[in-house]
């Protein structure tokens, strides 16, 4: 094989899974409206960045020098050498994908709906990932938080702070909260022993963490790893 | 406002107790939006009334063991919107 062409197929799958991991974490992330997440670093990202990538890599194959085959027309390519094409096909990969060329008989099945069951697929796994570091987090520093003076006044003020640059509409989801988890704080006296107290510590301290991450101890509180 | 589905997609899976604190809804209120919600897809019930999803009572909202998450199809269906 001509090594400009091998240097073409690199090109689409490289390109086409860094265009996929961008896409994923782009559209996720206005989905899941909570503190930015690793998109890049989650194994489902990465395989369907790399399955998309084959994708690529294998319509790279279909083009030619002439710009005249069926996937040089789909993606409006006049590419004569091949490493150029190679990266415009990985660089348009979700072109590629969301076409008529990768759908069945012209229904609303194909390449679309196989691309958004991968995002799904990685949007469940973050939830799940997100989900089990929160436990951790809270195991690992919640006997901690009820012995800190004043925890949660801290934690809402820093919070807030946190929040000054945000969106309105960022602002109005998370304080509309706050005021629900305060409006049900204990009307018992605190005691670190009680679920009740433990409950709102938590809530409190998962609500910090889903719009705000681990910065919002940073100075005061120093939490534990999970 | 955050509604139930707001607090669901930014926080993930999560417990009914705490999700009983962060909506503005009654627990009874809270039991039958869940219940709505699961009726048609959008949710998921796990934990300890998994196999009764239907029996979650008022009292059942300060469980921990018991877990709320959107279903695969409404993570889905957020893409078409």
């Amino acid at each position: 094989m001509d090594p400009r062409t091998s240097i073409g197929i690199l090109l689409a799958f490289l390109l086409a899974g860094v265009t996929v991991l961008y896409d994923c974490h782009v559209s996720i992330q206005e989905r899941l409206k909570r503190v930015p997440v690793p998109v890049f670093r989650t194994p489902s990202a990465i395989l369907l960045g790399m399955v998309c990538g084959i994708v690529a890599a294998g319509a790279f194959l279909f083009t030619d020098n002439t710009g005249t085959s069926l996937v040089d027309s789909v993606l409006g390519l006049k590419f004569t050498h091949p490493i150029p094409r190679g990266a415009a096909v990985g660089l348009m990969v979700l072109v590629l994908i969301r076409s008529k060329l990768s759908s069945l008989k012209g229904a609303e099945i194909g390449g679309e709906l196989l691309y958004n069951t991968g995002r799904t697929w990685v949007m469940q796994s973050l939830n799940s990932r997100w989900r089990a570091y929160k436990s951790r987090f809270n195991q690992a520093n919640q006997a901690k938080a009820l012995a800190t003076q004043g925890y949660p006044e801290r934690l809402i003020a820093e919070l807030n702070e946190s929040l000054r640059i945000q969106p309105e509409d960022f602002r109005n989801l998370v304080k509309s909260q706050l005021d629900n988890v305060l409006r049900s704080k204990p009307a018992t006296n605190f005691d670190a022993a009680l679920p009740e107290w433990q409950t709102y510590y938590r809530t409190l301290t998962n609500l910090a963490l889903d719009y705000a991450g681990t910065s919002v101890f940073e100075g005061w509180f120093d939490p534990a790893k999970p | 406002m955050a509604s139930l589905l707001d607090i669901l997609f930014s926080s993930g899976p999560i417990s009914i107790n705490e999700l009983n604190m962060r909506s503005s809804e009654s627990p009874e209120e809270l039991v039958q939006e869940i219940e709505a919600l699961r009726k048609k897809g959008i949710v998921v019930v796990t934990g300890r009334k998994v196999e009764e999803p239907a029996a979650l009572t008022p009292g059942d909202v300060h469980s921990a063991e018991t877990l709320v998450e959107l279903s695969a199809s409404a993570l889905r269906s957020s893409f078409a919107r």
